[in-house]
């Protein structure tokens, strides 16, 4: 799937077994695997969504690493305060660490699918018995809600320090 | 001992300090509108439980994931069971901790205004659900023999225990009113918080024993005499409290009133041993501290781990209100 790469001779498999001569299975031959195994089902997880979010979420840290490095080196010289382009940069990538611990998360939660714990227990076999779905959607619904207000209130918040005078907000909250 | 009762009574020592600790500070939260008459004032009140408020809800955090690592089917079927009672426990308990947080970044007056009327329902409304939850792991629960609850939301709710969360309520905010005596600088500000201490430990007292009696008809905890014993012994020191406050020996007021919490919990704990969930329809489908358990080698490492870190938490929290020891007066406010 991918168009280009840069190979690490014998990486994918330390990561695997934690040792460099084991074998990498493709996605089917797992499916197969895991169904003489485990019984009958899916257990393939989404693949195009975990591809991508793995590497948008690698692409947003190189590009977090590229603006903490090249704002260090203008610190450095003296001329971060100088440069509007930087500075305005800077500000612009507030949200990225959010989104790459989001896709980050993704990728934990999601691929792990359809286990709750590898090889152990399904998802399935873990729901709560006397929760409804009507349960499950007041509680999923509540928390969106309030993570989503808790949200536009902290960026009321930050948005109102940042419009205020620099040398005062250093005296900090006791006012 | 086998190790399945250290953990045990690790968790009741668990819950006993989340109690303790997190009473006053849901307390201080309740009386935050009705004792703060200024923002000055409200801030000064806030200021006594700003630096310790979200140290004394670890205890909470870490009794849940003691109760999980120990006793896991008894995590699996109190955390389904109260799954809609959690929920709003833990609705209560953000909006407390973000409007804590959030006060002081904001001058509007309307802003400040919400902020503590948040505190307020984020304090009240924990502290009811807390006797409501207890006083049913008292009472027992509909569970199956698959360890599953069978009842609603609504089945959690019932005279019993809704004096058990009225209790917990009243008892939390003298609780609350009694650390404030011990925290604050004004004299005549102390003088109000007295005055009002005293409308509120009546109501408590008489919640309290109105609970402790609906506590002996509905449940089996008399039976057991330490439980008793205990359970009487907190009385006693709630009223011994009271009449301290009173009297204006506030330490020894807020000494008793701490004591009259970790008797009433470690009395619970005690009546209930070694059940950890009681089943109204079954008592051989109770979950006990042995068909709910982790493994004897999980236990073991757990107990390992906990010897080892617990002292490190006790020794860090017991400093940051060594710090924050001088009363609180206007001149600094950080909150």
């Amino acid at each position: 799937m991918n168009s280009w790469d840069l190979e690490v001779p014998y990486a994918l498999s330390l990561l695997v077994y934690n040792e460099p001569y084991g074998e990498i299975k493709g996605i089917k031959e797992l499916q197969h695997t895991a169904q003489q195994t485990y019984g009958a089902g899916s257990y393939t997880p989404d693949v195009p969504g975990l591809f991508w979010s793995f590497r948008l979420m690698i692409a947003l840290g190189v590009v977090m690493v590229l603006a903490l490095l090249s704002s260090a080196f203008l610190l450095w010289k003296n001329k971060l305060q100088d440069n509007p382009f930087a500075l305005k940069l800077l500000v612009f990538l507030i949200p990225l660490p959010y989104i790459a611990n989001s896709l980050g998360w993704y990728i934990t939660e999601g691929g792990r699918q359809p286990w709750m714990v590898v090889g152990l227990q399904k998802v399935s076999a873990a729901v709560s018995l006397n929760i409804t779905p009507t349960e499950v959607m007041i509680t999923m619904v509540g928390f969106t809600l309030v993570y989503l207000f808790l949200a536009i209130a902290a960026v009321y918040i930050a948005v109102k320090f940042i419009q205020k005078d620099p040398v005062d907000s250093l005296e900090g909250g006791g006012k | 001992m086998d190790l399945n009762i250290l953990w045990f009574i690790l968790i009741t020592v668990l819950f006993t300090g989340f109690f303790f600790l997190e009473g006053f500070d849901y307390g201080v939260g309740i009386l935050l509108p009705f004792l703060g008459h200024s923002d000055i004032e409200r801030r000064v009140i806030i200021q006594t439980i700003a630096p310790v408020w979200d140290g004394n809800e670890v205890w909470m955090i870490t009794a849940g994931g003691a109760l999980f690592a120990a006793f896991p089917h008894a995590y699996a079927t109190m955390f389904s069971s109260f799954y809609l009672a959690l929920f709003l426990m833990l609705l209560a308990l953000i909006f407390r901790g973000a409007a804590l947080e959030f006060r002081s970044k904001n001058e509007a007056p309307e802003w400040r205004t919400a902020c503590d009327w948040l505190i307020f329902f984020g304090s009240a409304l924990p502290a009811f659900l807390w006797g409501v939850a207890v006083t049913n792991l008292l009472q027992g629960i509909p569970l199956n023999a698959q360890m599953t609850y069978t009842g609603s939301f609504f089945d959690l709710l019932t005279p019993y225990t809704i004096i058990g969360g009225i209790t917990f309520f009243l008892v939390f905010s003298f609780h609350g009113a009694a650390f404030l005596t011990l925290r604050i600088a004004s004299v005549a500000k102390i003088e109000e918080v007295r005055a009002c201490s005293r409308k509120i430990g009546l109501l408590a007292a008489l919640s309290f024993v109105v609970c402790l009696f609906l506590t002996y008809t509905n449940t089996d905890l008399f039976d057991k005499l330490p439980a008793a014993a205990l359970l009487l012994a907190a009385a006693v020191v709630f009223l011994g409290s009271l009449a301290s406050v009173s009297a204006k020996k506030y330490s020894r007021g807020f000494i008793l009133s701490s004591l009259a919490i970790v008797f009433t919990t470690a009395g619970f704990f005690a009546g209930l041993f070694p059940r950890l969930m009681v089943s109204s329809l079954n008592p051989a489908w109770s979950l006990n501290i042995y068909n709910a358990a982790s493994t004897s080698y999980t236990l073991g490492i757990m107990t390992i781990a906990a010897l080892c870190l617990v002292p490190v938490v006790l020794i860090y929290q017991g400093w940051t209100y060594w710090i924050f020891r001088k009363r609180v007066s206007e001149k600094h406010l950080e909150y």
